[in-house]
């Protein structure tokens, strides 16, 4: 116990810090927002504000995994493929073996779940390195992706599965009432849990954390399993919004959780983070690319942007942390 | 120079067994001729070495990244903007005596930035070459708008031109397989680079410059993917945009079931490069036994993950066994 009180005691003047941090990004997201309506007209409008909204809930779910990932000093570069092979799973399961569609969508969650699973016991079985195992599990999930669907994509999905993605319960995109929760769900339990405690305690120093009690390998167990979980949901999420399922669906998006979650304040050196931040990271991101496909940049450029704004963050990040 | 043969001799078993097997059940060394006898066909060996020599420098500048306790990720973007910048220059009618050098001087200069900001900015290399492959990959997307590059002959001639029978690519792989080697294994530089992979504690404290090493391996890497392109590019009529996809995982792969240690301080460059042309044999086998190309990127990530597997199951076993690493 008395680690975890010296934890505390190390991460009570860290919380301030945060507090002070997320202000910064709440002030950076609010600039971003200013000088975007200056490029376009159609920024500051409900419509476009409304537009912006759900695309932001796929990356919200997936980066409260990723944040705890990185908070014990580990990184999971499978996520986007995992996203591409649970919409090719929902989309053949349910258009060529005749399932209902709200099964398929749980067998999507459940493939991505055991894909997530494979990752965990990898690294904390065998004890692969986090990036050599998501690295080859990126191209292998991918790989059987695109083998199945053969390229092929899978349209016009039944109405009702539509409303998950396109439709509004008073007024509010309908996904956004799953990021809220799972939102609040996980911030609580990274801050006021013992378990959240011990993610930081295994970033800060693992030995130590290990010497008293934590049993790491079983956190990293359920950590990887669970940004499995939510890669597949996010998939189904993103299926019924574009009303498509392929097999390059979610190319590159474990570079934009990454970014959003560094950009967070949450260090990859571990022990520091918190999913808020993540949530406002990501906030900012999708504003950026928001902003700048109204002004006519073209998606490729703003991969330039973003890998910028990923190395500054990072930069800045361990500058600070340094001090 | 002092060579153990332990990984590399069963690669080479393997990758006699698979040649064999493939030589079998397809026309992959021996052809059909109309009276029925068969003939030996070296084509298919000619064309494994000319396909697989961009992936063999790659895997040995890979080799020394890993070794360090580093990770390059951004090969595969870097190696598109070299080619790309080399087809640009050769298109502008730059003579191609200095394209060749303007298209190194391109990767080390990626390599470089990758290096300073892991030896100045103390970030991971995986952040940083994470974020250098999508800043590059976008950047290339973004100047070529989708098009192919179609250079002249003067620059494809680099692919083409032949010596002793085989195209420059496979010449340029083998030097600098050979000067790696060297490096590596005899030199002080080589030793400061083992020893900053196994222990950089211990290697700070006997005097070695972690970041200076640091700074050096991923410039390296650079330069050596410069090569690399100046061995791939001229090969084709056009440069297509997304050529060097997936380079990192071939390096990576290569490297690993070259033997070398994914932890550092352990592994060799003749490894490497006959775990490249095992790859490279994969690729060819999965040609002739008609499996779709579709799969090949499962196939390779599968191996990298199988060989790691076992790399870390056998060392931990000898470490049971009281060996040591």
């Amino acid at each position: 116990m008395s680690l975890l009180a010296q934890t505390r005691e190390k991460i009570a003047p860290r919380l301030r810090l945060k507090l002070g941090r997320e202000l910064v990004l709440l002030a950076m997201l609010l600039l971003a927002m200013g000088v975007m309506s200056r490029f376009s007209d159609h920024f500051l409008t409900l419509w476009n504000l409304q537009m912006m909204a759900p695309y932001i809930v796929e990356v919200g779910l997936i980066s409260i995994a990723m944040t705890m990932i990185i908070i014990v000093k580990g990184i999971d570069i499978s996520v986007g493929s995992m996203v591409g092979l649970c919409a090719v799973v929902l989309g053949l399961a349910w258009r060529d073996y005749g399932l209902n569609i709200w099964a398929a969508a749980l067998l999507a969650v459940i493939v991505g779940t055991l894909a997530g699973l494979f990752n965990g016991l990898a690294i904390s079985k065998v004890h692969v390195p986090d990036i050599i195992v998501t690295l080859a599990t990126m191209s292998i999930y991918r790989g059987i992706a695109h083998g199945l669907t053969g390229g092929q994509p899978v349209t016009k999905f039944p109405e009702p599965f539509l409303f998950l993605g396109q439709g509004r319960v008073w007024g509010v995109p309908t996904q956004l009432l799953i990021l809220l929760p799972a939102i609040v769900i996980g911030g609580l339990v990274l801050e006021r849990t013992s378990f959240g405690r011990y993610l930081y305690a295994i970033g800060n120093n693992e030995i130590a954390a290990r010497f008293s009690g934590v049993k790491a390998d079983h956190i990293r167990l359920f950590l990887y399993t669970l940004s499995g979980f939510l890669s597949g949901l996010a998939s189904v999420i993103y299926v019924s919004r574009l009303n498509t399922a392929r097999s390059n669906m979610g190319i590159g998006l474990e570079f934009e959780v990454i970014t959003g979650v560094v950009l967070g304040g949450t260090s990859i050196a571990g022990g520091e983070g918190s999913i808020w931040g993540s949530i406002l990271g990501l906030a900012i991101i999708v504003i950026l690319r928001n902003g700048l496909n109204l002004a006519g940049m073209p998606t490729q450029a703003q991969a330039v942007v973003i890998g910028t704004i990923l190395i500054v963050a990072v930069l800045i990040n361990e500058t600070l942390r340094r001090r | 120079m002092r060579i153990r043969w332990g990984r590399e001799l069963i690669i080479l078993i393997a990758i006699i067994l698979l040649s064999f097997f493939l030589a079998l059940t397809t026309n992959f060394l021996f052809t059909h001729d109309r009276s029925g006898g068969l003939t030996f066909n070296s084509q298919s060996i000619r064309l494994l070495l000319e396909t697989n020599a961009y992936a063999v420098i790659a895997a040995v500048g890979m080799t020394m990244v890993i070794v360090s306790g580093q990770i390059d990720l951004s090969v595969g973007s870097a190696l598109a903007v070299c080619s790309l910048a080399g087809g640009y220059a050769a298109l502008a009618g730059i003579p191609i005596p200095l394209v060749v050098p303007l298209m190194i001087a391109c990767g080390t200069v990626i390599g470089l930035v990758n290096g300073l900001a892991v030896s100045k900015g103390r970030i991971h290399s995986i952040i940083v070459t994470l974020g250098m492959m999508t800043l590059l990959r976008g950047f290339i997307l973004l100047v070529t708008a989708q098009q192919w590059l179609y250079p002249p002959d003067s620059f494809k001639y680099l692919g083409r031109a032949r010596l002793l029978g085989l195209t420059l690519p496979v010449w340029e792989a083998a030097v600098v397989a050979l000067i790696a080697a060297y490096l590596m294994a005899n030199t002080r530089l080589g030793r400061a680079i083992y020893a900053v992979g196994s222990n950089r504690d211990a290697a700070s404290l006997s005097g070695i410059n972690m970041p200076r090493i640091q700074l050096l391996v991923l410039t390296l890497n650079g330069m050596l993917i410069g090569v690399a392109s100046v061995a791939q590019a001229p090969r084709f009529t056009a440069i297509q945009n997304n050529i060097g996809m997936g380079l990192e995982l071939l390096a990576i792969t290569s490297v690993v079931v070259g033997g070398t240690s994914i932890f550092g301080g352990s592994g060799n460059v003749l490894g490497s490069v006959l775990g490249a042309l095992f790859i490279g044999l994969i690729h060819s086998a999965m040609v002739f036994l008609r499996i779709p190309a579709i799969w090949e990127q499962a196939v390779y990530g599968l191996f990298l993950l199988i060989a790691v597997a076992m790399d870390i199951i056998r060392t931990r076993r000898r470490i049971a066994l009281g060996g040591t690493r």
